[in-house]
């Protein structure tokens, strides 16, 4: 069975560019699923290790009720200090915390839908051209600016990924969600010590659900996937 | 038969190839081709082999096509730039090396470049579209379009949707590139016929913008078609 080369190695320090990426048949898609199991149990072998923050752990909380079509979201009291989604502008340099926050609360209080793709497809083209995500993007989101490391802002992308896709069924959003999780995956357990582990299972879960759907329309085949 | 004032600038890929042949079976010669030669060992995005460039030149000695070879591979430079700019035709089919654009400088010489693109547009802009639209509605696509700043929104003059091949294995570097140059052919044919190009979908806004397909989704897109 081939292996599954995409998580292999530290994917914030070796990006791969996915070009003309070989076929290897039905192996390589039970080799990715192996993968992804391999590593939802690496993650769930660590819960209990961290001390996650309150925002985060609302987010995995209001994500997973949102995915699971409960409308009943948890009240909060840190909504007001999220900026708004239509306080950002072009015009302005972007700090993308800020940024990937306020979408994710748009996104999990149905608010501003045209505005969350369009902010949303400019991060997933800024992604899948430099496969990074940036600490802050200059005046018309072209070009990124400080740390290219923060990896909790690649968890919050593939949450608002995961949430986007669920919703519209839109593969483009599958394919970077893929790209992002592939990432996530190929760090060390130094590097996601801060991110809440059942945040990451969900990402992962959406993912794979998401191909599961995908693989059904195969005649045929049939993947093990626990 | 010669295009009039049509020229054309070629990398040396897999879909160059495909392009010369069918030009030249169809008996549409450009009036000039300029190749563009990867000179590095290394494969260039859209070469299968290191083969194509004696392929390409002999496709075009043996058909007396008038060619070039360019100063070096890159269609962005000065010394393209420069050649191009001197031509007296005014539109050049372009055939480049995979993920290359073209950027402002050449795009504002006054010259119009006919790129098909991989996909049916404006539903399907970006790249690897084909892949995408074998899973979404099992079709593959191709488009004619003057080429733009803005990516994959230019004019459209032809756009067609074909079959999926039986051969899934083969799209990058087979079905992709025929559909393509189906596509040019038939545009082609009407800029003969009506001496001029005229355009099937001059507004081509909106659509979706995808991005290199990731390896998962393409193993699903070829099994979907039963190869392996």
């Amino acid at each position: 069975m081939e292996n599954y080369e995409y998580t292999e190695v530290n994917r914030l320090e070796k990006p791969h560019n996915y070009m003309y990426t070989p076929y290897f048949g039905v192996e390589f898609v039970q080799s990715y699923f192996d993968d992804r199991s391999k590593n939802i149990e690496k993650f769930k072998a660590r819960k209990g290790e961290q001390n996650i923050e309150t925002i985060d752990a609302y987010f995995c909380t209001a994500s997973t009720l949102k995915l699971e079509k409960d409308q009943k979201l948890l009240p909060v009291n840190f909504q007001e200090n999220v900026e708004n989604i239509v306080s950002f502008n072009l015009k302005n340099k972007i700090v993308t915390e800020k940024l990937l926050t306020s979408l994710l609360v748009s996104q999990l209080n149905n608010e501003n839908e045209k505005l969350i793709k369009e902010w949303l497809d400019r991060l997933v083209q800024r992604f899948e051209v430099t496969k990074k995500i940036y600490e802050t993007y200059l005046v018309g989101f072209r070009k990124g600016g400080g740390s290219t490391g923060m990896v909790r802002l690649y968890w919050i992308f593939a949450l608002l990924l995961a949430l986007y896709y669920s919703e519209t069924k839109n593969i483009k959003y599958l394919n970077t969600l893929l790209k992002v999780n592939d990432l996530l995956c190929s760090l060390g357990d130094d590097l996601i010590r801060k991110i809440p582990i059942q945040g990451l299972e969900l990402v992962l879960s959406v993912e794979t659900e998401g191909v599961q759907l995908l693989a059904k329309n195969i005649e045929g085949l049939s993947f093990v996937f626990e | 038969m010669y295009l009039n004032k049509v020229a054309m600038v070629a990398a040396d890929t897999t879909r160059t190839k495909y392009y010369l042949r069918e030009l030249i079976r169809n008996k549409f010669f450009p009036t000039y081709v300029l190749l563009l030669l990867n000179c590095d060992e290394k494969l260039l995005p859209g070469q299968d082999s290191s083969e194509s460039e004696r392929e390409l030149v002999e496709l075009l000695k043996n058909a007396g096509i008038e060619y070039e070879i360019s100063p070096n591979s890159d269609i962005n430079s000065n010394e393209v730039l420069t050649i191009i700019s001197n031509r007296v035709e005014l539109v050049f089919i372009f055939s480049g090396f995979g993920g290359v654009l073209l950027g402002d400088d050449i795009l504002s010489i006054g010259k119009k470049f006919l790129h098909i693109h991989g996909g049916y547009l404006p539903d399907y802009k970006g790249s690897t579209t084909n892949y995408y639209s074998l899973i979404n509605e099992n079709t593959i696509g191709a488009s004619s379009m003057f080429l733009t700043k803005e990516i994959d929104c230019g004019p459209v003059l032809l756009r067609k949707k074909f079959s999926p091949p039986k051969n899934r294995t083969e799209i990058d570097h087979i079905y992709d590139s025929e559909a393509r140059a189906k596509v040019l052919i038939e545009t082609l044919e009407y800029y003969v016929e009506s001496g001029s190009f005229n355009f099937e979908l001059e507004n081509n806004k909106g659509g979706e913008t995808f991005y290199i397909i990731h390896p998962v989704l393409k193993h699903l897109s070829i099994l979907q078609g039963g190869e392996e």
